[in-house]
């Protein structure tokens, strides 16, 4: 007669056999398990029903299939997709941004403002280049003209620009838009933006060519240099 | 044996690298997607969400935490999106999901004519319930320990065990329904 002791522990060793017959089970399971179908007659008749259950699954799960590189190209649709959508995010409208900050300042700050900015960025200029690239080296000016990728991730060829204090959100927008130009990060102090200028990293003389026709663009442009 | 281990592949893609990602999926896509085909049903469904877990594991890698092995973290975050995506169709069909529903073709009753009992059981096993076919199909075709069942239906250990147990029981009630008579429960 089968004591409430032992079916309580035949219950638990047949609760353990789908995964002694999967081989998931601890060592010290697999021993109790083992020797408990050595000794009961009933757990191994059991266990036979589980051998048979598990070779149907198995067997049912092969005939399914296997995705088809549909999948896989998906994925990486997926991925290249949300690549190309990051950069974008991270650009500024720069019409939207200076009509944010402006919008509520009277004609007569807005002159001493751009005054004392382009006081400061005169002197800060000489800082911010040496800071930026770094002594003369050889007799250069910086080591490589544009970078690949910066720092924070960042890919293409960029500037450090600051704008004429009367220069108009809508001259300095069609002057970006002129120059196929966007404003990465900024200003910083001194009023200075770091601009994209190419996706791409440009050689020294192409940018020193975009620089010098940046230069050019006085009525709007009160210094640029290149950025690493 | 592979040589780089899944976790060491699941680091690399964190560093934004195409071919540990590619890696990974070659390694699991034709379990995950079964996985899926069980759940969803659908081959162009489990195929779209077999995309989407992987996207996740792209944007997510650095966020793996190794409470789990790194397959048990996939088949959490493929049966969560299949069960997303067939609350989501629910919601659109607005009606009962055929696949809370056992399938109605091909019944036991009907399989009894199949000679081979082996594939009595096959067809058996795909009348089950959701919840009694993942519990099978994990512990049988995906080799799940009982905690790796428990961390992917986010069920206790012993709620494995049960469910493991009632979906056996199940199983051979539609057995017998085909008539095969195991002699048990």
């Amino acid at each position: 007669m089968t004591t409430i002791v032992e079916q309580a522990e035949f219950d638990h060793l047949e609760g353990l056999l789908p995964w002694y017959a999967s081989g998931m089970l601890t060592p010290e399971d697999v021993l109790h398990v083992e020797r408990a179908l050595a000794r009961m007659p009933e757990l191994r008749r059991r266990y036979d029903l589980i051998l048979e259950e598990r070779a149907a699954s198995v067997n049912m799960h092969e005939s399914l299939g296997t995705p088809s590189p549909r999948a896989l190209q998906k994925l990486f649709a997926q991925i290249d997709s949300a690549a190309a959508e990051a950069p974008k995010s991270r650009r500024v409208d720069v019409g939207r941004w200076l009509a944010d900050r402006f919008s509520n300042w009277q004609p007569s700050s807005l002159a001493l403002a751009g005054m004392a900015v382009a006081f400061l960025a005169i002197i800060e200029a000489g800082l911010l280049a040496t800071m930026y690239f770094g002594p003369a080296k050889d007799g250069a000016m910086y080591q490589t003209a544009s970078a690949s990728k910066t720092a924070t991730g960042q890919v293409g060829t960029f500037v450090l620009m600051a704008f004429v204090p009367d220069a108009t959100a809508a001259q300095i927008q069609h002057f970006l838009e002129a120059n196929k130009a966007s404003i990465i990060e900024g200003p910083i102090a001194g009023g200075i933006f770091r601009v994209q200028v190419c996706d791409k990293a440009l050689t020294t003389k192409d940018l020193d060519a975009i620089v010098a026709s940046m230069r050019n663009e006085s009525t709007i442009v009160r210094f640029v240099a290149p950025s690493k | 044996m592979d040589a780089v281990s899944d976790e060491d592949l699941l680091t690399n893609i964190a560093k934004g690298d195409r071919r540990a990602l590619e890696a990974l999926y070659g390694r699991h896509r034709v379990k995950l997607y079964r996985f899926l085909l069980r759940l969803a049903n659908n081959e162009v469904a489990a195929e779209d969400i077999l995309s989407d877990v992987f996207f996740d594991v792209w944007q997510q890698a650095g966020r793996f935490e190794a409470r789990s092995s790194v397959s048990t973290w996939l088949y959490a975050i493929a049966r969560f999106k299949a069960l997303s995506a067939r609350r989501e169709r629910q919601h659109l069909e607005l009606g009962p999901n055929e696949d809370m529903i056992e399938d109605p073709g091909d019944g036991p009753e009907n399989v009894l004519q199949k000679a081979d009992k082996g594939k009595i059981i096959e067809d058996c096993l795909k009348h089950l319930s959701p919840p009694h076919r993942e519990v099978i199909d994990l512990v049988y075709y995906h080799e799940k320990s009982i905690r790796e069942v428990g961390e992917v239906l986010r069920i206790p250990e012993n709620t494995v065990k049960t469910r493991m147990f009632y979906a056996r029981k199940h199983l051979s009630e539609l057995l017998l329904a085909a008539g095969v008579d195991r002699g048990w429960p």
